[in-house]
């Protein structure tokens, strides 16, 4: 990329803000109340028991206080949120048929082509709903479903015709496939994270809309390094978007999932608040990445967790650079003998932002392990705080935790805090702690300037390096972008 | 372990949890279709009262959510079916005769 085009960037701060007209067909006025869940449900021709589920949570969310520990959410103003914007009549088949406005978004953010080159499969939010979603065919032929949740939810013929369409399968193994998913759906949806569980859930669960609902069945493994990619986009300003995912990888099966967001900046609040289960049966692998990449206004407030059963293993994979505020502790509920989790993140936080980020694993059955490891880089200001909770249940034997935080502040206006806790109710098991915090070192730069650096590109060498054992997980291109990512917040940081 | 006589079913309303001390135990109580389900009063997740919990039902299944954070519980067998709890809750043996609830503990 042109020099000039970068520092274009790098002043207005944030390449994804672009912004489209707003153009939708139907729009929600602001604010939450009952009419706005009906109306949803109404609009969405969602089953009874749906809408019954969404008013108990808004009830719920009522009910439950704002959380008072871990960032400032004061400034969120409930009532001045749009809860429900519907982008297009119903989704796409192919990128063609999008409107051009919609299309133009992911022909920017390179979607289309990363479809073509190295993904499974592909699915698209716009605002409140998923505009396009197709995985593989080969990988439909062997009853792997990668949809919207409403269809999970409720496969009707209707959608069951659509999908053997998109995928140019035969009605009967689209049939097939989605009862197979639809009784799993039915089985899990909001068993790993039900509405009671805190605010953000509740109101998730009252207004959910789009996001993915995944089945993999027993014994398909896809290719790790081709995985399933969710794209989610705010277009609209004061908005909020809250995706709803559901992944179950049944007995002996593996799947690799993963999402990016943007959105363009205003000088409104934003809200987004997702839910993610995940659900992974015996000897299954699940990896779920995220590259998050919200513009500054937007407050990221999400809750992930997954439950890993008999020798099963999950990965979350958690790169924070974007939003106001992040809220985000990816769990491990490690419930079968053997099971293991694999937790890695990375936190940025630059001016005005505060990334409150961590992850939590749960032991509640022996020979179970998990891994965190966390990287944080604060600079101009900016806050991130990282928070643990490792447990190891009484009757969890011979149980293995290791925790590694490491933080890098990159001047003296920036803060970091540390909040690991580990509980050990067990004595066979065997736990690990490691924290550090630390500044550039000077000799470091000394020594790269030596070599023909300069300031800057030493100091963002020195940062991708800090970063990189876990950068290094994500696929090629991300990686690469990411780093891209990492160098343009860097630069202007001499001095 | 021994049948104690807890209180009269005539003291229920269905579906309505109700809480007892016995032997300074707190254990709750539930009557569901002319079956009376009694349990350990406390979650297995952080210890709040199930008393205040809801009753439901699944596929035949009678499951009690803790009012406090969701957990869900299978009354018949105590299973978690819903986190965030991991442990199972403690589900006692009761029998109706003549109008009494005796519950064994
Ligand atoms: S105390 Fe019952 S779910 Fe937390």
């Amino acid at each position: 990329m042109e020099n000039k085009d970068r520092a274009r960037q790098i002043v207005s701060g944030y390449k994804y803000d672009f912004k489209d007209p707003e153009e939708y067909v139907y729009k929600e006025e602001k604010g939450l109340n009952e009419n706005v869940i009906k109306n949803i449900s109404k609009i969405k021709k969602e089953l009874q028991w749906v809408t019954d589920f969404r008013l108990k949570s808004l009830g719920i969310f009522n009910a439950k206080k704002m959380p008072t520990w871990g960032a400032d959410l004061s400034k969120i103003n409930f009532d001045e949120i749009c809860y429900y914007i519907k982008p297009t009549e119903k989704l796409a088949r192919s990128w063609e048929e999008m409107p051009d406005n919609i299309k133009k978004t992911w022909d920017r953010l390179g979607i289309p082509e990363a479809e073509r080159k190295f993904l499974s499969g592909v699915g698209v939010q716009y605002d409140s709903e998923t505009v396009y979603h197709k995985i593989l065919k080969d990988l439909a032929l062997k009853g792997v479903v990668f949809v919207d949740p409403d269809i999970g939810l409720n496969p009707t013929e209707e959608k069951i015709e659509e999908m053997a369409e998109t995928l140019d399968i035969s009605i009967d193994v689209a049939r097939r496939n989605l009862m197979q998913a639809h009784e799993k759906f039915k089985e899990f949806f909001s068993t790993v994270v039900p509405p009671r569980d805190n605010k953000f859930a509740a109101l998730n669960s009252s207004v959910f809309s789009g996001g993915s609902f995944i089945y993999v069945p027993k014994g398909v493994k896809l290719n790790m390094s081709m995985p399933l990619q969710a794209y989610f986009r705010i277009n609209a300003s004061n908005m909020g978007q809250f995706e709803r995912t559901l992944i179950i990888a049944d007995e002996d099966s593996e799947v690799s999932y993963l999402e990016g967001c943007t959105a363009p900046v205003y000088s409104k609040q934003s809200l987004h608040a997702a839910v993610v289960e995940v659900v992974a049966l015996r000897n299954a692998k699940v990896r779920y990445t995220t590259i998050q990449n919200w513009s500054s206004d937007v407050y990221n407030l999400v809750t992930k967790r997954a439950v890993a059963y008999e020798n099963a293993t999950v990965e979350w994979v958690d790169c924070n650079l974007g939003s106001s505020v992040s809220m985000k502790y990816p769990s491990v509920y490690l419930v079968g003998k053997g099971a293991k989790a694999d937790m890695l993140s990375v936190a940025y936080a630059g001016r005005g932002q505060h990334q409150d980020v961590g992850n939590k694993a749960i032991h509640a059955a022996s020979e179970t392990s998990s891994r965190i490891i966390s990287k944080s880089v604060s600079k101009d200001g900016g806050k991130s705080t990282f928070r643990a909770l490792v447990r190891i249940e009484e009757d969890a034997d011979n149980c293995k935790t290791t925790t590694e935080c490491s933080a890098l502040l990159l001047d003296e206006k920036s803060k970091t805090d540390t909040i690991p806790t580990i509980e050990v109710n067990n004595h066979t098991a065997s736990a690990n702690h490691e924290a550090s915090v630390g500044r550039l070192s000077e000799e470091a730069l000394f020594y790269l300037q030596s070599r023909g650096l300069s300031d800057e590109e030493a100091r963002a060498m020195i940062v991708l390096g800090f970063l990189n054992p876990i950068v290094k997980t994500l696929p090629l291109e991300y990686a690469i972008e990411f780093n891209k990512l990492i160098e343009m917040s860097m630069e202007g940081s001499v001095g | 372990m021994k049948m104690i006589k807890i209180c009269n079913l005539s003291e229920f309303s269905d579906n309505n949890i109700i809480s007892k001390i016995v032997n300074s135990k707190n254990i709750a109580l539930v009557k569901i279709k002319e079956q009376v389900f009694a349990f350990d009063d406390e979650c297995t997740h952080e210890k709040y009262p199930l008393s205040h919990g809801m009753i439901d039902e699944n596929n035949g299944n009678p499951i009690l959510e803790c009012s406090y954070h969701g957990t869900k519980f299978n009354l018949k067998s105590g299973k978690v079916v819903a986190l965030p709890a991991t442990k199972p809750l403690k589900i006692y043996k009761t029998e109706i005769k003549q109008g009494e609830v005796w519950v064994e503990l």
